[in-house]
């Protein structure tokens, strides 16, 4: 396994785990600890953050929180960008969901996701999301009378 | 055995809906199962919002479906395009695929089926047995038991999943406290929500299942390069595997199957764990150990029977217990929580037919898969040549829908993206997410009885020490720890040496 430590990868990851444990215990006092002879809401999850708080500092010390043996996910040429853009449309998918409806949306989304991936042309990325939107609307929409986000089309 | 409470479970299934149901489970399972990435739990977690709209027996059963198709699906892909569809078929790719480049590709897969058949039919009657007595004897658990239970959990887990233990805890520790986030199940306070109405209702298992295995297999194969897989054609006269192959096949596939439903009772990965065992058991004991990596028959039917039975067996403690011991029987949980149905000692004294019904489903859904994967699997292989970038935009379709249908709640499909985007960076720098969902889980019952516990004995946790079966499960955690802490010792001195 490579040890990288000392990694500003391994530091942050440590960094957010302890901040999060120690977050939780604070919060957890101030939500009431209670007595061990009747103990209160707080006390569980304040056993919570003290594990991650205490574990994070283990990693730390044994250089376990950077191992990322190999792992090129995020490092092949284009990766990061197609990563944030496919991040992108999911938040901005739930976002305007309310505003557009699901048909619409969802016709938009699948668009963009296939045109992310690489999908060549314009006529079957068009296809797939027709087909995808109007298969998942009429299945669930109209036969399962699942209440679908309609938005200003009413 | 109860063969009378075993025939009403097969009498529930007569009737096209339930038998429909196993079908489409099995299918389902089958073709999900043979795509890369998608394992069974996330097919399950896929599939688990649109159960909740049906009736309890029809969901339960196409869930099972699901479970053991996916188990099979995956050894597709490894024998025919060297692709294993899930992490436990990893070790069917050394032995079957070079088989199916040795022209026996058709045969191996038959031999698998049937090897898988046989595990799946022995690890049920396994389960038929063990389970009731297990239950019987877990109705005695109060909630120190359950505590030294959750305390069993919790460093297994830890050990068990991933590169790292201490990933591992904080994992699980994570998923303890999403799990409280909410309203208080004992004493009505509001924690962790921040005023937002939404939280106050707590973080739902299904969106952070279905965000951390879904989502994040999404974004992470959308920025990974696609290659397009070689695909064996495989004609039907193939599939018959020959004399010597068959002959070759029968102590594998018992060892397999034995080996199997023992490891699935662990906690942790059970069917990833036995396929390996039982790949090194097998190589052991094999009279041409140099075959193997080169289509040893053995290496592949040994590990698919172990990986079949590991399936079935590692439903023992959920069903028995109330308690998963890894992220399929997770998703099973929240499925049959979904239905009002609550697994666990008192099952059997209160809905003894959920547990019939469950093992019928078994049975039928192995037999179905027999039936199912001989011929179509020429079929299965194709799918798993699918592209990405068609396959994607429709599974984050279900991904959405499936969370918002649950609850028609936009808030649950934030919670969802949030935890795929989480899911990429614990996959990326190996943090197992599978301890968070079964921490997620196993939350509210770790708080109930942990904080009984202390009620009970006045604030005091020495106490359990007069328990006996709470002295036994902890003395099981700690031997655990010290044969761990002993092997890394032994490991590290052989290293240095």
């Amino acid at each position: 396994m490579r040890r990288v430590a000392a990694s500003t990868g391994a530091w942050v990851w440590c960094i957010l785990l302890f901040g999060l444990g120690l977050t939780i215990m604070i919060s957890s006092l101030q939500i009431g600890f209670g007595r061990f002879t009747k103990p209160g809401p707080g006390l569980f999850p304040f056993i919570c953050g003290l594990i991650l708080a205490v574990q994070s500092i283990v990693l730390c010390l044994a250089g376990d929180a950077g191992s990322v043996k190999n792992d090129e996910t995020l490092r092949h040429p284009g990766a990061a960008p197609k990563f944030l853009a496919l991040m992108a449309v999911l938040v901005l998918w739930i976002l305007a969901m309310p505003l557009f409806g699901w048909v619409a949306l969802t016709f938009l989304a699948t668009l963009a996701i296939a045109k992310i991936m690489a999908a060549e042309g314009w006529v079957k990325p068009l296809i797939l999301a027709a087909v995808n939107c109007g298969f998942s609307y009429l299945l669930f929409g109209y036969l399962l009378a699942i209440d679908l986000p309609t938005g200003f089309w009413g | 055995m109860e063969f009378d409470a075993l025939f009403n479970g097969f009498a529930t299934f007569l009737s096209v809906k339930y038998i429909l149901a196993c079908l489409i489970g099995a299918l389902l399972g089958t073709v999900i199962g043979v795509l890369p990435g998608l394992g069974p739990t996330t097919t399950m977690s896929l599939m688990l919002p649109f159960t909740a709209s049906l009736d309890a027996t029809f969901g339960i059963i196409m869930l099972t479906g699901i479970l053991v198709g996916s188990q099979y699906g995956g050894s597709t892909t490894s024998v025919l395009v060297n692709i294993p569809g899930e992490a436990a078929s990893v070790v069917s790719c050394l032995d079957g695929y070079q088989m199916a480049k040795k022209g026996r590709g058709g045969a191996a897969l038959a031999l698998v089926a049937v090897g898988s058949f046989i595990a799946g039919t022995v690890a049920i009657v396994g389960t038929q047995v063990f389970a009731p007595l297990l239950g019987s004897a877990a109705l005695s658990f109060g909630p120190p038991e359950f505590l030294a239970l959750m305390v069993l959990c919790f460093i297994l887990l830890s050990n068990l999943s991933g590169d790292s233990p201490v990933k591992g805890s904080c994992m699980f520790a994570l998923g303890l406290w999403l799990s409280a986030i909410g309203v208080g199940p004992l004493d009505g306070v509001a924690r962790f929500s921040f005023g937002v109405d939404d939280l106050m209702l707590g973080i739902e298992f299904l969106p952070v299942a279905v965000g951390l295995f879904g989502i994040s297999e999404i974004l992470i194969t959308a920025v990974v390069p696609y290659v397009p897989p070689v695909l064996e054609k495989i004609r039907f006269r193939d599939l018959y595997p020959n004399g010597e192959e068959v002959r070759r096949s029968a102590g594998p596939v018992a060892r397999g199957s034995i080996l199997g439903f023992f490891v699935g009772l662990v906690p942790g990965p059970a069917t990833v764990i036995a396929t390996f065992v039982s790949y090194a058991l097998e190589k052991r004991v094999a009279r041409r150990p140099e075959e193997f990596g080169r289509g040893a028959v053995e290496g592949l039917v040994g590990p698919e029977s172990a990986n079949n039975s590991a399936c079935v067996g590692s439903m023992i403690p959920l069903l028995t217990l109330g308690i998963p011991f890894n992220a399929p029987s997770a998703v099973l949980l929240a499925g049959l929580l979904m239905h009002n149905v609550e697994p666990g000692p008192l099952l059997f004294q209160n809905a003894p037919q959920v547990f019939w019904t469950y093992i019928a489903a078994l049975y039928i859904g192995n037999v179905v898969l027999l039936f199912l994967n001989l011929p179509l699997v020429g079929i299965f292989a194709r799918v798993a040549t699918i592209r990405p970038v068609i396959l994607m935009p429709v599974v984050s379709t279900i991904c959405l829908l499936g969370v918002y249908c649950s609850r028609n709640n936009l808030f649950d499909v934030w919670v969802m993206v949030a935890a795929g985007i989480a899911g990429v960076f614990f996959r990326i720098w190996r943090y197992p997410v599978a301890p968070l969902v079964v921490g997620l889980i196993l939350g509210p019952m770790a708080e109930n009885s942990f904080r009984k516990t202390l009620l009970m004995f006045h604030g005091s946790l020495m106490p359990m020490a007069e328990r006996p079966i709470a002295v036994a499960i902890l003395l099981a955690a700690a031997a655990f720890i010290v044969v761990k802490v002993v092997y890394y010792a032994l490991r590290r001195r052989r290293a240095a040496v």
